[in-house]
């Protein structure tokens, strides 16, 4: 508790649910909606479409795939809200202790913060190697990462309204991914999609499961959620309503690319939307995949970024008694190790499947049984402050 | 004191300097236009690449030079290249030639490098030519321009006019890996000192297996319903002798307009029928009669017209059952509306064996300032 009192006088943005008046409580909420739409956004449209078409089962059912995971997560994240609930002014690595014990919560605490810490480091090796691949063949990986760490280190020094600033910012960058990517309707054949259902529609669920792991970022709700203000149905619906826009989204890039490329065809591009691009002139810009990667990085940075602070901030809770500045700096130290472990593609997608499982354990797996665990000890966090 | 201002310099060029590693200045850079592939009588890959250069002096004026490799595949001849030219980039080049000899073979082996190169131009255009694509390229000059501008010149009013359908390195690719679709590419050759529109050269999966005259490929863009800005045609309308150029009729149609149906019916027994309708509004370019402002008379061109250009839409399609070329898609048609069908054919064989119902309709809708 000591910890979560702390960080949400730190913030300054959580109040007391009462206190606040109610036009401030309701601007707040499109805030944090796009924080976790912007996380989830970040590290997706690139590579997702990729992971959902190229999986040998859909076919052209890739997009109904990205649907089907997007219930997925729906679902999970009611599970997730039903246990916060419970725990109004806490995030997971309190609610771990509140339910299993202090011993146990610690650990508990600790392993969510090496998932966080994991996670990111992924999703900077990846974004990192995307720029390599695509811009900056000759940069070394440890300069691209270090500017992303450095930029973690400046947001993550402040409280988490910083961080969410940074969100508002550049989800007005948003638009332009959508606006990019129509440009693919200049070339495009509709009956790659059909016969619908083609693949059977076991297959079609099995690659679903494929794509929800590309839905990261909602699982930040788990530290985010006592800090973001308003009622528990609130912030359930903010949740939801990112949710949908980002499956929304994603399903519209999935489509765009099966009927650019043709479901053949995407199997062997691994960064569909990016290819796609690389084919358009738009005005005097010879290749719109350079102008799309300078959109796309800092929402990438800025999902890094939030795992980095949740980890941070996990490890404040744990030793330095809930002051995360002294954490930040080996936060993104120690993401920046993880994201220079792996030295060859093999390996980062070692690593991107190992952190795909742990997502099922710690999104799925933990929090349902800590859930089970707080009906069945009729365990419940008191009210906020 | 010092101490902070090391610090800041620090970080500081973390960030200024990470561009520095991959800059690549333009001026070094020596800058292919134009490409061209053929294929040595040993399966060899000949490369012919022209660069384009300005000459320094007080009046810069734009030069070709054209190198010629051999290799065991693309890269390889390009590796070949790269050793003679230094600082040779590919990511400008407007044109690639295919020599007949390499188009005939699996031409998507021959693609596979630019496909994987994160700096092709995916929107470069592709001829092949009746020939070897390395004596166009060899020339230089046709006709005062430099061989690249001239090529992508060609190619572009080709496009324009419906001769050439609009393909670039990038498009073509889903259509060579689809199972149910082929490509047609434009086909161009030599001719004395100059560079000509010979027509178009259709493929069937990786290889080209015909091709089309001039005015075939014309009505091969309308009838797949992809026609560039306008598509003319002469015709000889009236009875009586060949040479007499008032039996003739010039008309153009507007690409914009030209409205195609194409419907893929199955029969009972599995036989697949294709209506396929093309409405061709056309204004008259030229027509030495004159009389064009009575109604009998318009409607006899109309109909005289529509019936030539529907008895030649037929050899088109005769033409590409020949080749196999299913360049309007029928397969792919079947595959996503009628599967089950889609399953029992094996298209390269079973896809001549489709009867096609063309119609052209013309109709004469302007007549210039004269009527």
């Amino acid at each position: 508790m000591n910890a979560i009192h702390t960080c949400s006088q730190e913030t300054g943005i959580y109040y007391k649910g009462m206190e606040v008046p109610w036009s401030v409580n309701r601007a707040e909420l499109p805030r944090d909606n796009s924080l976790f739409s912007s996380c989830r956004h970040s590290s997706g449209p690139v590579s997702s479409p990729s992971l959902t078409m190229s999986n040998p089962w859909a076919k052209g059912g890739g997009w109904i795939s990205v649907l089907i995971s997007g219930l997925a997560v729906q679902i999970t994240i009611l599970l997730l809200w039903m246990l916060l609930r419970r725990f109004p002014s806490s995030t997971i690595y309190d609610i771990g202790s509140l339910i299993t014990g202090r011993f146990l919560g610690k650990v508990l605490a600790l392993a969510y913060v090496g998932y966080f810490l994991m996670v990111g480091g992924t999703v900077l090796v990846r974004a990192a190697g995307i720029i390599n691949k695509w811009i900056l063949p000759q940069t070394p990986r440890w300069a691209l990462v270090s500017l992303v760490a450095a930029a973690a280190i400046y947001l993550g020094r402040g409280n988490l309204r910083t961080v969410a600033r940074y969100y508002v910012l550049i989800s007005f960058l948003i638009p332009f991914f959508g606006l990019l990517i129509l440009y693919g309707y200049s070339d495009v054949d509709f009956s790659y999609i059909f016969p619908i259902g083609e693949a059977g529609w076991a297959n079609i669920a099995k690659g679903a499961t494929e794509t929800v792991t590309a839905m990261y970022g909602f699982e930040l709700l788990l530290f985010v959620y006592p800090f973001v203000e308003g009622k528990s149905g609130g912030k359930l619906k903010a949740v939801s309503l990112a949710v949908w826009f980002v499956t929304l989204f994603y399903t519209f890039v999935t489509l765009t690319g099966l009927i650019f490329f043709s479901p053949e065809g995407i199997q062997y591009i691994p960064e569909p939307v990016l290819y796609m691009l690389m084919t358009f002139q738009v005005g005097v810009v010879d290749r719109a995949d350079q102008i799309f990667l300078s959109i796309w990085f800092p929402n990438v940075t800025a999902s890094i970024i939030s795992y980095i602070y949740a980890g941070a901030n996990g490890l404040g809770y744990l030793f330095h008694r809930g002051n995360h500045k002294k954490a930040i700096f080996y936060a993104a130290l120690i993401c920046l190790v993880i994201s220079l472990i792996p030295q060859t593609p093999a390996h980062v997608d070692r690593l991107s499947k190992i952190v795909d499982q742990l997502t099922f354990v710690f999104i799925g797996g933990l929090p349902v049984l800590l859930l089970l665990l707080a009906v069945l000890l009729r365990k419940k966090g008191g009210k906020a402050c | 004191m010092l101490r902070k201002w090391v610090c800041w310099l620090m970080i500081a060029s973390v960030f200024l300097l990470p561009g520095c590693w991959d800059q690549d200045l333009l001026k070094d850079a020596r800058l292919v236009y134009a490409k061209g592939y053929d294929r040595s009588p040993d399966g060899k890959v000949i490369q012919t690449l022209v660069i384009r250069r300005v000459t320094p002096g007080e009046e810069p004026k734009p030069l070709n030079t054209v190198h010629s490799a051999v290799g065991s595949t693309v890269r390889d001849a390009s590796e070949s290249n790269l050793l003679k030219i230094d600082n040779l980039r590919f990511y400008k080049f407007q044109v690639e030639l295919l020599g007949e000899s390499l188009a005939k073979k699996d031409l998507f082996s021959y693609m596979d490098v630019i496909y994987r190169d994160p700096e092709a131009p995916l929107t470069a255009k592709f001829a092949v030519v009746d020939g070897k694509a390395s004596d166009i390229l060899q020339q230089k000059k046709v006709s005062e321009k430099l061989i690249g501008e001239y090529l992508v010149k060609l190619i572009e009013s080709g496009e324009e006019q419906s001769t050439f359908p609009q393909e670039t390195v990038q498009s073509i690719r889903p259509k060579m890996l689809d199972p149910g679709r082929d490509f047609v590419l434009p086909d161009i050759k030599q001719k004395g000192k100059e560079v000509v529109i010979k027509g178009a050269a259709m493929f069937h999966g990786h290889r080209m297996t015909g091709t089309l005259d001039p005015d075939q490929s014309i009505l091969f863009t309308l009838l797949s319903g992809e026609p560039g800005k306008s598509a003319r045609f002469s015709k000889k309308v009236n009875p009586g002798k060949v040479t007499n150029p008032s039996n003739y009729i010039t008309v153009s149609a507007d690409g914009r307009k030209v409205k195609r149906k194409m419907k893929v019916n199955v029969r009972r027994n599995g036989e697949v029928e294709v209506d396929l309708e093309v409405n061709l509004p056309v204004t008259v370019m030229e027509y030495a009669q004159d009389r064009l402002d009575e109604e009998k008379q318009v409607k006899r061109l109309n109909k005289t017209l529509s019936k030539i250009l529907t008895e030649e839409a037929d050899e088109v399609i005769g033409k590409m059952k020949k080749a196999r070329c299913d360049g309007l898609g029928v397969g792919r048609q079947l595959i996503a509306y009628h599967p089950e069908v889609w399953k029992e054919k094996k298209w390269s064989r079973d896809y001549p064996k489709v009867r096609f119902h063309p119609k052209v309709k013309v109709e004469i809708v302007g007549s210039g300032i004269l009527n």
